[in-house]
């Protein structure tokens, strides 16, 4: 599926200024930044209540295709700066880690 | 650009292709990284695999944030030689580690809370980083705690 889709049909918030258009293959639920590293695989989308500018890092890093951040967690200003340097996509929901997976498994990811 | 590695082979002596040394502050969360982050960038433009890199940059990423949580600061230095061979030197200046074995078990962590609060603390640092180098040689004391990593980059 396109990460656009989490935006058009779920409603889900982009809160950096990067395209959306891009197709998700996979996905990592983690709050644990070295469990994230040492698991997540590349271009998983990653599904996290970390708001903190080092979530980009690891993301950059691991090369994941983009951060969702469940609960509407809060997210600090500097992250999104961040991620608007690095180009990168930051999406936001109010559901829960567990609702966003259904979501993504049930559009085939 | 990239610059094929294989062309680096010099007449058996070892010739340095990169040698720089990157400082680490304490506590310094807001650039937790960023170091990886140069380091993956140097390697990528001189064609470094993506596998070799991939892990290059988790190691990286896990000693430098162990240095910014714990250390009282350091640095790390970076040595690719045409060898074939990547070595990263991560030496801070103290306070050392209390229980290599402890430290070296998965899920084990003296991180503080609010290292815990970023996402640090997992307790999977240096086992992330003994899976995923090719040499790894941790020596510690309370003047400082030196971890060298090498990675077969040929």
């Amino acid at each position: 599926m396109k990460a656009s889709l989490l935006i058009e049909k779920y409603g889900f918030e982009k809160i950096s200024d990067s395209s959306a258009d891009f197709e998700i293959g996979s996905a990592f639920v983690g709050d644990l930044l070295s469990w994230v590293m040492g698991h997540a695989k590349s271009n998983d989308a990653w599904i996290t209540i970390l708001g903190h500018p080092n979530i980009i890092a690891v993301a950059l890093l691991r090369e994941l295709a983009c951060v969702i951040i469940a609960h509407d967690a809060q997210i600090q200003q500097e992250t999104i700066a961040k991620a608007n340097e690095e180009d990168f996509l930051i999406l936001k929901s109010p559901l829960s880690a567990f609702e966003i997976s259904k979501i993504l498994i049930s559009e085939g990811v | 650009m990239r610059y094929p590695l294989q062309q680096w082979t010099a007449d058996g002596s070892r010739v340095v292709m990169i040698h720089q040394h990157f400082h680490v502050e304490k506590e310094d969360y807001a650039n937790a990284g960023r170091i990886s982050s140069q380091i993956k960038q140097m390697l990528k433009q001189l064609g470094v695999s993506s596998d070799v890199l991939r892990r290059i940059a988790i190691s990286c990423y896990e000693a430098e944030i162990n240095m910014i949580i714990h250390s009282y600061g350091g640095e790390v230095v970076l040595t690719l030689s045409n060898e074939g061979k990547c070595e990263l030197r991560f030496s801070d200046l103290g306070p050392g580690i209390d229980d290599i074995e402890k430290a070296m078990t998965p899920g084990w962590s003296t991180a503080k809370a609010s290292a815990r609060e970023f996402g640090f603390g997992a307790g999977m640092g240096l086992p992330n980083i003994k899976r995923n180098c090719d040499d790894f040689d941790l020596t510690t004391s309370p003047e400082g705690t030196t971890l060298v990593i090498g990675f077969k980059v040929l």
